[in-house]
């Protein structure tokens, strides 16, 4: 599985990005991301955004399963509940985009 | 009497969702009290949709009226949780609390009311008393499911929230009058031109955020433009060497250079270097250093303090732009603006600034 995502937004404004290729990690790091994506629900792709909210993160995030491919579009207050653990999986992870 | 809030969900009901791809493969369970709940959840999500479409057209419907119809600030504590408003901890003229935020809160908010109020008349966000609603220690889950400090402020569409940081790059958001009178002129905005977020457009929204949110600033210490700090931000911000605030309105793009979590400040001081990529929704927190350097240069060019001047320009600006506005339409109602109320040396001082960062 490979994971791509980009942070950006929040009353800062910056932009970190996180690639994750779950075959290169250690057995329990791969079983855990591969648990927090089973448990985001986010089977499908979607784009939303509030429209009266300011200053919020935007998520940006690729998940490709054998080529099943995900594309998840969306503002904090967008994302699914069962899904932010992920997404604050991949922000903990994100580096500064060059 | 206070009037309470309607007790909200995680964020708000307005804006938090279940995306309709779960709720629809719901409604094709075999389960029927699955199926039925789901079918009940797209009547409401469809109801919320309609509430949060007319909301963005009235955003009057969603807010709190003053009792007095003057100001009026309320205070939540969301107890490190990410549900709004949270627990009512303080009401305008009830002393001080022991909670630093929530008085940081309560003192800035009512600094931005009486400084929108003094110098353009205007009654709160609305221009018609509606309360002042301050939610502080919001949280946000973390990767384990867990309640962690917010590392953000952002404004809901109704009220502000203000996290307290994560203690490592980040303090409370509270602490800074700028960002506290930047997410309140969000709540001008949405009454106002209500720049649509996104693009030129939204980068403007964060323009006119941090113009007035640094203004508040610069009025309440009474400082005249050659003493005054462009910093935005500055007071949230954890020490370090390569870090100085989160913009820097007079130098866009030397706020933080080379910093191990924040990176290299991303933002562009002429239109040469426009962002054009799809994060932060085209740029809206990246491209306001283009406008944000303008003001600069015209607040500079035409002297004394900049919220008598430059600023009335820019509040009369932000009230006559359209949703859809761009930079060059901005740079002309601010030159504008500048020759009817002033004169034409303002209005030179306004054309000349967005000429040199390439908004002619
Ligand atoms: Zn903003």
């Amino acid at each position: 599985m490979r994971i791509a995502c980009t942070i950006s937004g929040g009353f800062a404004g910056l932009v970190k990005e996180c690639r994750i290729e779950t075959a290169s990690l250690e057995p329990p790091e791969r079983a855990r991301v591969e648990s927090l994506v089973e448990e985001s629900g986010l089977v499908e792709s979607f784009e939303r955004f509030s429209e009266s909210a300011r200053d919020e993160k935007q998520f940006d995030v690729t998940i490709d399963r054998d080529h099943l491919i995900v594309h998840v579009v969306c503002d904090e207050s967008c994302v699914p509940k069962p899904a932010k653990p992920l997404m604050a999986y991949l922000a903990s992870h994100a580096s500064p985009a060059r | 009497m206070t009037r309470p809030l309607p007790n909200r969900s995680p964020r708000s009901p307005l804006q938090c969702i279940v995306p309709p791809y779960m709720i629809e493969a719901m409604t094709r369970c075999g389960d029927p009290a699955v199926r039925g709940r789901a079918v009940g959840s797209l009547a409401c999500a469809a109801a919320i949709h309609a509430v949060r479409d007319l909301s963005q057209k009235m955003p009057s419907m969603m807010a709190v009226p003053s009792p007095t119809g003057r100001r009026h600030r309320l205070v939540y504590d969301a107890k490190k949780k990410d549900r709004l408003p949270g627990r009512l901890v303080r009401s305008e003229g009830q002393k001080p609390r022991k909670d630093v935020a929530v008085n940081e809160a309560y003192d800035h908010s009512g600094a931005t009311f009486d400084f929108f109020h003094e110098l353009f008349g205007r009654n709160s966000l609305d221009d018609a008393g509606m309360s002042l609603i301050s939610s502080v220690h919001v949280g946000e889950v973390d990767d384990r499911g867990r309640y962690v400090p917010m590392d953000n402020a952002y404004w809901d569409g109704s009220q502000m929230a203000y996290g307290d940081g994560d203690g490592v790059v980040f303090t409370r958001f509270t602490r800074s009058l700028d960002v506290v009178g930047h997410e309140l002129t969000h709540g001008v905005q949405a009454f106002t031109s209500n720049l649509v977020y996104r693009g030129q457009s939204g980068a403007l929204n964060e323009h006119f955020s941090d113009v007035f949110g640094v203004l508040v600033r610069q009025w309440k210490e009474g400082v005249s433009v050659e003493k005054a700090s462009w910093l935005v931000g500055a007071d949230v911000l954890m020490p370090a060497a390569t870090r100085r605030a989160i913009r820097d309105m007079e130098h866009p793009g030397t706020a933080f250079v080379d910093d191990p979590v924040l990176g290299t400040d991303p933002q562009p001081a002429h239109m040469d270097a426009i962002y054009t990529g799809p994060a932060d929704r085209g740029g809206v927190h990246i491209n306001s250093g283009i406008p944000n350097r303008a003001f600069v240069l015209a607040a500079q060019a035409i002297g004394g303090k900049s919220w008598e001047t430059a600023g009335r320009i820019w509040y009369d600006a932000m009230l006559q732009l359209s949703r859809s506005s761009d930079f060059k339409e901005c740079a002309r109602i601010t030159a504008q603006v500048a020759s009817d109320r002033f004169g034409a040396a303002e209005r030179k001082a306004v054309a000349a600034a967005w000429k040199k960062v390439g908004v002619a």
